[in-house]
């Protein structure tokens, strides 16, 4: 007994002392991050905070993927789908700012709800071609719904709105909201992630199975993961909004998503801070090659460089997590031995 | 618009959606890989199509000829052939369904690119030959003949590879190596190269789709994740892997498609939606998918 509560008082200890590390890691990296735009040209800004946004995307991707083990294309349709709401109230209906981005996260969260009761009860390479549907039926309707949508130039010249005296059409203003939003995005998750609904999800994802003979239900846990990641992927397109001021329906098209994608895997899904460190990666990444490809051979078809970059990720994600190291085992979901990945986050 | 119009577009594009999910589904079936780069290799080999017809027209000095045609739908039909040999090269680089499944989504975006790249933006037709050029009449009222003749293409695919798949030794070490890989290597076969001749056949008929569907349906950039689209939704309701479903998928989508453009203009993509979701509702792996 006497060696029990020792026992227990040096692992409250060490959890102490992780939980004050880690909390020093995060303010000092938020700190970091504040003061970069006193260092940057307001270009770099903006890319920052495009990647940001890129990044809160590539969380909830990874939320599914590396602890709820479904990979998912729709994360931009739910992006998109926030991105549309917001542009046709504010724009087209004139409401008031907070009002409209309540409401688009909401509109996300609906989509994620409806579309996951079919979703859920698909698995693996099924879920992915399901998601990927989801895309393609929100980027048709995008295009066709040519009355509320705008069609193929989609809806531009959404009012950036003012809150408490500061304007969202600053780009400094715009990087502080997306930076403080992608902090609280991120701990929140992380809180999700420690409870016990966080853990029972990523018992699905290394054993439905066992989860299910333990009496939890599966497919309704998946669906609230689902539902979560799809208001994340809401959040972050209410800020796209602000940030890009159109939207179109390329937001729903393949080559988005591969950015979102892209990010999360040179990131690497089995924790939730590091896809957003991968979507600044990307975001710079694409600047570069763009440039590049610009001014080598004076042409603004980039993509097939992101594209091979992409396969070459893939690939090398694959061969390192293979080989066990510290990347580990990305894609193998749901199978092999995972349990230790929540220790480390 | 007449009813038997409106069945008679939706029997023609299905056709040619068959020849499109065709080509998925013996690439799902025995690699297990879901190919998202399918619409781009549609789009390539329509493209590559395309500039033979042109190429061909140009050399032979005459507009609209059948062999100028048929030169272009067999060059697309490598061309197609060529990018699945890629993907199969490509696809040894990494193990699981779903590293691979994503491995295409970069091959797709890469492959569209380039696509634009070097056609350019503007939608681009083959010159269909002249004696399929002239509409026909057909049950009282005229009814173009090149639209009557995918038809008659999809329906010879559809026999050959019923032959290819149930009647020869060939389809029958392919069928056995869906079921037990391991098993199948075992008893002296080579499943590496059974494996990359069903991807070039896949290739091929998809190639040749992109020619076939590039003489009536205008070629352009989106054109990609357009048929990726519906290739997605006809095996979605057929059930992936199984060359029947596709067969009745396509049938499915082509005429829901043709309807819906019809009576509800552009919530075409609503119809088509809500008859993916009614089917998925009752069977989640799709009409004629197994369980897995």
């Amino acid at each position: 007994m006497e060696t029990d509560s020792t026992l227990l008082a040096e692992q409250k200890a060490r959890l102490g002392a992780e939980r004050k590390r880690f909390a020093a890691l995060l303010a000092a990296l938020l700190l970091a991050a504040a003061c970069l735009p006193f260092f940057t040209s307001i270009f770099q800004t903006q890319l920052l905070t495009g990647a940001l946004i890129l990044g809160i995307t590539a969380m909830s991707f990874a939320l599914l993927a590396g602890f709820g083990g479904m990979i998912s294309m729709a994360q931009m349709a739910f992006y998109g789908m926030a991105s549309y709401a917001m542009a046709i109230t504010s724009k087209t209906w004139g409401w008031p700012p907070l009002a409209s981005a309540g409401f688009a996260v909401a509109c996300s969260i609906a989509l994620a709800a409806v579309f996951g009761l079919i979703a859920v009860r698909a698995a693996g390479v099924y879920f992915l071609i399901m998601t990927l549907a989801l895309l393609q039926i929100f980027y048709g309707v995008a295009m066709q719904w040519n009355s509320v949508t705008g069609g193929y130039n989609g809806i531009a010249g959404i009012p950036r709105p003012t809150l408490f005296g500061f304007s969202l059409g600053d780009p400094t203003t715009l990087f502080y909201v997306a930076l403080a939003t992608t902090a609280s995005v991120y701990l929140l998750l992380r809180r999700m992630l420690h409870s016990p609904f966080g853990l029972i999800v990523q018992g699905i994802r290394d054993n439905p199975v066992r989860m299910a003979a333990l009496g939890v239900r599966v497919q309704r846990h998946r669906w609230l993961t689902l539902v979560i990641s799809g208001a994340v992927a809401g959040v972050a397109g209410v800020l796209g909004t602000f940030h890009y001021g159109v939207v179109n329906p390329e937001v729903a098209g393949l080559s988005t998503s591969v950015l979102v994608v892209l990010a999360a895997l040179i990131g690497g899904v089995d924790r939730l801070f590091t896809p957003v460190l991968g979507a600044v990666v990307v975001s710079i990444l694409v600047s570069i090659v763009s440039y590049m490809m610009q001014q080598l051979f004076g042409t603004s078809r980039y993509w097939t460089i992101i594209g091979a970059i992409f396969v070459i990720v893939v690939i090398l994600r694959e061969s390192y997590s293979r080989r066990g190291w510290s990347l580990r085992g990305l894609l193998a979901s749901g199978r092999g031995t995972r349990a230790k990945s929540l220790a480390k986050d | 618009m007449a009813i038997l119009q409106i069945i008679l577009n939706g029997l023609t594009y299905g056709a040619l959606l068959f020849v499109v999910a065709s080509g998925f589904t013996l690439i799902f079936g025995l690699a297990r890989v879901v190919n998202l780069s399918h619409g781009a290799f549609y789009m390539f080999g329509g493209y590559v199509g395309y500039s033979v017809c042109v190429w061909a027209q140009h050399l032979m000095q005459t507009r609209n000829s059948g062999l100028a045609w048929t030169a272009g739908v067999l060059a697309a039909g490598l061309a197609g052939a060529l990018l699945a040999l890629v993907l199969s090269w490509l696809l040894k680089a990494v193990k699981g369904e779903l590293p691979q499944t994503l491995l295409t989504l970069g091959l797709a975006i890469m492959v569209g690119d380039i696509c634009l790249w070097i056609w350019g933006g503007l939608p681009v037709t083959l010159a269909v030959p002249r004696a399929l050029k002239s509409p026909v009449e057909f049950f009282g009222m005229m009814y173009p003949t090149y639209r009557l003749f995918i038809i008659v293409i999809a329906v010879a695919i559809a026999a050959l590879l019923y032959f290819l798949l149930f009647w020869s030794q060939f389809g029958r070490l392919i069928r056995a190596g869906v079921d037990n890989r391991e098993m199948v290597s075992a008893l002296g076969v080579n499943i590496d190269r059974l494996f990359l001749s069903i991807f070039l056949l896949g290739g091929f008929l998809t190639g040749i789709a992109g020619a076939i569907g590039g003489s009536y349906l205008a070629l352009s950039p989106g054109t990609g994740f357009q048929i990726l689209t519906v290739a997605l939704f006809v095996v979605i309701i057929g059930g992936l892997g199984s060359l029947l479903g596709s067969g009745v998928g396509a049938l499915i989508v082509g005429l829901v498609d043709s309807f819906g453009r019809v009576y509800f203009s552009q919530f075409a993509i609503f119809l088509l939606s809500a008859t993916v979701i009614a089917i998925l509702g009752f069977r989640t792996q799709g009409l004629f998918g197994r369980k897995e």
